[in-house]
């Protein structure tokens, strides 16, 4: 129990999935402008990672079994790609309020490498199924973090005179820059909180 | 599409012109990740350029016989077996690099710069010119990586090409009589550099490149170019959908910057099909 | 978008779709039998270099024992096939992830070299640094339970930890005490110094 309350910490706020170990920067930079789109895209994020999640731990078992190691990342992304296709249809269809606000955010996330990523993380560590679904919701809550406190900063620099050699790219850059720094005044919280 | 190519421009144009970091801001995530050391963004450039080139072929070379409407989950596959077999060389002939680039090395089967090119280049031309696109794009994109590594590891580390051996070891033990890089912070070498550690943190990592980004805006501002500006959207094969869900009256959301091409009728037909494609896949 | 497929429209992306796999898949089998053998070596060896690095004295090592899911060590042995030492690998969670040390453990419980086999997940140029010779060295023909400090160490027992990096020493610590203690309480007094499969 300790080392999946550990699991997730680590996910949150010493090892944040996008802040330290830079998955998913795409969204990251393209999708924090809005608050609200920030928190849809990693609200579809943290869906479609569980159930990739879920999803390719048997897989992954049959794999292995069959001595098909070697197939992992061509059948994680196809997986995670139909899984895509197969969640946007089963909203459309049946859950309409849900996929107007996650929809349009499915399509982006076949490509994201936070889902493979976290996916082959799982596989790499070589956790159990408890600790890997536990693991991608903390990556998950941890990518959510940083869109939403990422999009709070973008909101007020609207507001700064930016250099105009800055302006852009270049500063928003340099804006994470400092969010990811001051993520570094967690490190030792899991020590701390006597979680190893 | 077809005036006035040249295989020249076609290499030129991804060194700088269109280098697919600094100016089109594609696979922003390895950029960031393995740029610690200049010796990791060698191996992860030289890695990516390999899968881009034999990806651009491949497609190139099957663009008349995959289907449109299978194409996205087709590439998929393509590209993914390249990297696959990339990254079972990498730890075969290679291993020190394999775990230090971790899980970004089949992670570039979702570097948009591959699946970029392969919807927007590859598909469209033959196998020749896409080689040499894939070959310009590859370089391009090493050079950024190592102008970061380059920065990060001097100023965060004091070193520069440390564990250089690590790739050399391709070529025989001990090539360059084992010399394994620069140290400038063991009080050996004439220049003592008392390392910045800042660079190397993932915080660093976020500054360099904003720093390199605002300078390369600086010189194209010169010459007259246009800034560079997360164009993920227009060459992400995804685009099409969300930008027509976008139309469509949906929320405002991400897509904005990436009609600036006036390709939207384009995108479109593209957000069609997407729709339909994976269900073949499944 | 509603339309009806005609049957080509549905088998030839299909048949497409499955030549591409089976190629795929096939290139990739064949990819992997060339390159099994080779990286099982890679593998192999990196464990027997570490092993001969902790145990410099060893001529060989007896069969690997393991205890549980992070923890395994394989008897050292002379040219006789007596029991000099063990080298004992231990896996302790550092700052990003897992860190494996391996410990060379003399017969009479005191260390005599340390090995890290990964710590991957550790920032680079920080936690990382735990992986070099100048830190394993302070390990090195000490005895007893360690702690690690961040200032010059005062007593015999004291680890400095690797500047900025408390928690990635801190773990190299952790696993080489578990090593020791795992020494003094199950391998000590069993030991037979007879040869194990020599």
């Amino acid at each position: 129990m300790k080392y999946l309350i550990a699991l997730l910490v680590m996910g949150l706020l010493t090892n944040n999935f996008v802040l330290s170990k830079f998955y998913g920067i795409c969204p990251f930079l393209g999708v924090s402008k809005k608050l609200n789109t920030a928190v849809g895209m990693s609200a579809a994020v943290i869906v479609v990672m569980l159930m990739a999640t879920a999803a390719t731990y048997p897989i992954n078992k049959m794999l292995i079994n069959n001595n098909l190691e070697y197939l992992q990342t061509v059948v994680f992304i196809l997986v995670i790609a139909a899984l895509v296709q197969m969640v946007e249809i089963v909203l459309k269809r049946f859950m309409k309020p849900l996929y107007n606000a996650l929809g349009i955010y499915l399509p982006l996330i076949t490509t994201n490498c936070a889902v493979l990523g976290v996916v082959l993380l799982n596989v790499q560590e070589e956790y159990n199924f408890i600790q890997a679904m536990v693991n991608s919701l903390g990556a998950g809550l941890g990518f959510m973090l940083a869109m939403v406190l990422f999009a709070g900063v973008r909101k007020k620099m609207e507001d700064c005179e930016v250099p105009e050699f800055l302006k852009g790219l270049p500063i928003t850059l340099v804006a994470a820059s400092l969010v990811s720094l001051s993520f570094l005044g967690f490190s030792g919280i899991i020590e701390g909180m006597g979680l190893i | 599409m077809a005036e006035k190519k040249s295989l020249g421009k076609e290499f030129t144009k991804g060194l700088i012109k269109e280098n697919p970091v600094l100016r089109l801001v594609l696979g922003t995530c390895p950029t960031l990740a393995v740029t610690t050391s200049v010796t990791n963004a060698i191996g992860m450039g030289v890695a990516a350029t390999i899968v881009l080139v034999c990806s651009n072929i491949a497609i190139s070379a099957l663009r008349k016989i995959i289907p449109d409407k299978v194409r996205i989950p087709a590439y998929i596959v393509i590209i993914a077996s390249f990297v696959t077999i990339v990254q079972m060389l990498v730890k075969a002939f290679v291993p020190a690099l394999n775990t230090a680039l971790g899980a970004f090395l089949p992670l570039i089967v979702v570097n948009c710069i591959i699946l970029g090119r392969a919807e927007a280049f590859a598909s469209k031309n033959t196998v020749l010119y896409s080689a040499v696109d894939g070959l310009g794009m590859g370089i391009g994109f090493t050079t950024a990586l190592c102008l970061m590594g380059t920065c990060r590891e001097i100023l965060g580390a004091g070193t520069f090409l440390n564990g250089i051996q690590d790739l050399l070891v391709l070529f025989g033990d001990n090539v360059l009589g084992g010399w394994n890089g620069f140290d400038f912070n063991n009080g050996l070498s004439a220049v003592n550099l008392q390392p910045i550690t800042l660079f190397i943190l993932p915080a660093g990592g976020f500054f360099v490149f904003g720093i390199l980004m605002a300078l390369a805006n600086k010189i194209a501002a010169g010459r007259g170019k246009p800034k560079a500006e997360l164009h993920g959207c227009a060459h992400c094969p995804m685009a099409g959908s969300c930008t027509k869900l976008l139309e469509n009256g949906e929320k405002n959301g991400k897509c904005g910057n990436g009609d600036k091409d006036g390709k939207n009728g384009e995108n479109d037909k593209i957000g069609e099909r997407n729709t339909e494609k994976e269900g073949a896949a499944v | 978008m509603k339309k009806k497929f005609s049957p080509k429209e549905i088998l030839v992306p299909t048949i497409v779709l499955l030549v591409i796999g089976v190629v795929a898949a096939a290139l990739l089998g064949g990819t992997n039998m060339l390159t099994k053998e080779k990286i099982a070596s890679i593998d192999e060896k990196a464990k027997s270099d570490a092993m001969q690095t902790v145990m410099p004295d060893a001529k060989s090592f007896g069969e690997t024992v393991e205890v549980d899911e992070k923890t395994e060590y394989s008897p050292a042995l002379d040219a006789d096939g007596n029991i000099i030492g063990y080298a004992f690998t231990f896996t302790e969670n550092g700052y990003g992830g897992d860190i494996k040390v391996m410990t060379g453990v003399k017969t009479d419980g005191s260390i005599l070299k340390v090995e890290v086999l990964s710590a991957d997940n550790e920032t680079p140029g920080l936690g990382q640094n735990v992986k070099k010779v100048n830190f394993l060295d302070r390990f090195m023909n000490k005895t007893g339970i360690l702690t690690v400090t961040k200032n010059a160490p005062s007593s015999d027992n004291e680890i400095q930890a690797v500047t900025s990096a408390t928690i990635s020493s801190s773990a190299v610590t952790r696993a080489v005490n578990a090593a020791t203690e795992y020494f003094e309480n199950n391998l000590k007094n069993s030991e037979t110094g007879g040869n194990v499969n020599g």
